[in-house]
């Protein structure tokens, strides 16, 4: 089976967990498709400076570009810490990037304009691609999920199917439910297509938002691939969901994270 | 289309420049809040000031704006153009209970007594019939609907806040009128916009439901009802009420499908007290709200105009409405205790807390709230009308309270 990773490529943390998840599960990523940078564009510097403020732009021209808040690296991931790499690449500490990683495991990686536009479905085309995996993009469309012959994969940082959509896992603390990661098969609704797989998460070590994000993230990579694996082995059975057993959730605003960030900290 | 055709190149570039004159652009404090929309420099998100600072600033404007008239009531709006514009019945009805509210938060005096002073002035505008006339009053008075029942608002309130009967009695007479004037399906199109019954009525159905409350004349509640009810029945299976805009060939502003939503949710808590929620006008606007409230959070904005798919026809935000819509969700979230409502009102609040100039010296602009957002947006261009600021006023009076209860339940300091 032929595993594609549809990403951004400047997600590089996120990737290349996803990619060292898979070799975890002895799969091998066929390829990569991955949405170039937008080109800065004066409406959008206006935008990020209105979202932002003024000062957190400058800090990312007096650092270079290493501010905190644009981390243009990711980390090499541990579990990729068995497989010969280039010296400046060694230690957890050593920053890759996704065409570096690709390159040195010799996945083929496609670039291009539009995460679903003709360039992006032939490319997964010519990957030859069966299962899709969706690591951190905006909504795609039915074009693209059209295009691999099994199944395209997400994983959803919440229990499905009741909180869908964004920052799905403080909703659930904040409405006092249980936390987790949910592997589902996507459909062109949001967070929508039937369930594969679903596993909670304890958080109560996580002392803050950061942390328990953190962990999630790591978690559901893992989750991921681990689908990825009892799918070719057809181990899972799809629950399909209801429209009416969830709801959309949306981008938190910073008062109501001060209370996730309380329920955390006790 | 050519580039010079209508709607092209040339004739936006003409507009532009009869606005710049004809809105007096080129002064410089309008040159400023001008350049600050062209390039949309608002406050960055999360730099706003806390609520009680813009709180302050608003009621200040609505403070300049009563002042600007003589006669007690509330300049309808500040123009670019032509400055304060005459008092305005129908809103300066609805700023009173705002005034008295705020007065009961700060425990200010001044603000009740101008909230009275308001009152006051009502009544001498109040037609022989008992109707309220249309536009500000520097314009034929003209008996109509939709503004009797919000003069409603500032007589009731005034009534129970002084428990001056003058205040009361002519509340009735409004009321009286507006049975009287009522269609037999439940409608008002008599003395009404274009002559055409809206479904943004609704607003109209509220106060007479509180005039009930207070004279337990059945009448008044038997209008209501038929009103509401007619609202019901324009309401599709997607949320959207037809006929909830000014005219037909015009896709609704906000503005007034707010009011629609508004005017339903309130009374259904005022005719089913313990089914604040269920009961089929609360149903009937939380419908609606989550539709919006949806085409809000996945693009990050809210527009002044919507069609019946509830698809944006424009680009601008209709700050006004953005502020009416805040308090359904407010208020929503109140009664359902569901957090997205609650959510999304926030992100509102911040967003046009992000278009109040507070530092700006010119008293028609400092602390007011456009009509639109930018500037020239359609809906009450180039001007910041008063039932902006009111409503900017009622919406972070409400989030304060919410947010301090929600807070004190889940022990945030």
């Amino acid at each position: 089976m032929n595993v594609v990773v549809l990403c951004k490529s400047w997600n590089h943390k996120k990737v290349l967990e996803i990619l060292a998840a898979l070799r975890q599960q002895e799969l091998r990523a066929r390829g990569i498709v991955a949405l170039a940078p937008e080109k800065p564009t004066f409406s959008g510097l206006m935008r990020k400076t209105r979202e932002r403020g003024a000062e957190k732009i400058l800090q990312r021209f007096s650092s270079n570009g290493k501010a905190n808040s644009i981390k243009l690296y990711g980390e090499l991931p541990a579990g990729d810490s068995d497989h010969s790499v280039p010296e400046h690449l060694k230690n957890g500490h050593a920053e890759m990037t996704i065409a570096e990683y690709a390159e040195l495991h010799q996945i083929e990686m496609a670039v291009v304009r539009d995460l679903n536009g003709d360039e992006s479905v032939a490319a997964l085309k010519r990957m030859n691609t069966d299962i899709l995996l969706l690591g951190g993009v905006p909504i795609i469309r039915a074009n693209v999920l059209a295009a691999p012959k099994v199944c395209t994969l997400n994983v959803h940082m919440a229990l499905l199917p009741k909180f869908r959509g964004m920052n799905v896992a403080e909703w659930s603390i904040l409405c006092g439910a249980a936390v987790g990661v949910t592997v589902h098969l996507v459909d062109p609704g949001v967070d929508t297509g039937a369930i594969l797989y679903r596993e909670q998460i304890d958080v109560a070590d996580c002392p803050n938002l950061a942390a328990m994000r953190a962990k999630m993230s790591r978690q559901q990579h893992q989750v991921l691939a681990k689908c990825a694996r009892w799918l070719i082995e057809k181990k899972l059975s799809p629950e399909p969901q209801k429209k009416e057993d969830g709801r959309q959730f949306y981008l938190m605003h910073d008062k109501l994270k001060k209370i996730v960030e309380h329920k955390l900290s006790k | 289309m050519t580039a010079l055709g209508p709607g092209g190149a040339f004739a936006t570039t003409a507009r532009h420049l009869r606005d710049f004159i004809q809105f007096r652009v080129y002064r410089p404090a309008h040159l400023r809040i001008g350049l600050q929309d062209f390039f949309d420099l608002r406050a960055p998100t999360g730099a706003v000031q806390s609520n009680s600072i813009h709180l302050q600033r608003a009621m200040d404007w609505l403070c300049r704006a009563q002042d600007a008239t003589s006669d007690g009531g509330v300049a309808a709006r500040y123009r670019l153009s032509k400055g304060w514009a005459a008092s305005y019945p129908e809103t300066t009805g609805y700023i009173i209970p705002t005034f008295f509210d705020y007065a009961d938060l700060t425990q200010d005096e001044n603000y009740r007594q101008r909230a009275v002073r308001m009152a006051d002035w009502l009544l001498t505008v109040q037609l022989a019939g008992g109707a309220f006339p249309a536009h500000d009053i520097s314009a034929p008075r003209e008996p109509r609907v939709f503004n009797t029942g919000q003069a409603l608002f500032g007589l009731l309130r005034a009534f129970r806040e002084t428990g001056n009967e003058t205040y009361l009695n002519a509340a009735g007479r409004a009321g009286d009128w507006l049975v009287s004037v009522q269609n037999e399906n439940g409608t008002w199109s008599r003395f009404e916009y274009h002559q055409r019954p809206h479904a943004y009525h609704t607003e109209v159905d509220w106060p007479l439901l509180q005039l009930f409350q207070m004279t337990q004349k059945p009448i008044y509640r038997d209008a209501a009802v038929k009103n509401l009810n007619w609202v019901l029945s324009l309401q599709q299976p997607n949320g959207w009420f037809d006929q909830c805009g000014f005219k037909d060939d015009q896709a609704p502003y906000l503005h007034t499908i707010a009011y629609t939503v508004n005017g339903l949710l309130e009374s259904g808590a005022l005719l089913k007290p313990n089914q604040p929620i269920n009961n089929e006008y609360a149903q009937a606007a939380r419908l609606a709200s989550e539709a919006l409230l949806h085409r809000f959070e996945i693009r990050y904005f809210m527009a002044g105009q919507f069609d019946r798919n509830w698809k944006a026809t424009v680009s601008y935000s209709c700050l006004a409405g953005n502020m009416q819509t805040s308090i359904n969700w407010l208020r929503l979230y109140e009664v359902t205790g569901d957090l997205r409502f609650l959510n999304g009102a926030l992100k509102l609040n911040d967003f046009v807390k992000s278009t109040q100039d507070l530092r700006i010296d010119h008293p028609g602009i400092r602390g007011g709230i456009k009509g639109s957002h930018p500037l020239w947006g359609r809906y009450i261009r180039y001007s910041y009308p008063n039932w902006a600021a009111k409503f900017f006023v009622d919406a972070l009076m409400l989030e304060d309270k919410l947010v301090a209860e929600l807070y004190r339940q889940e022990g945030v300091a």
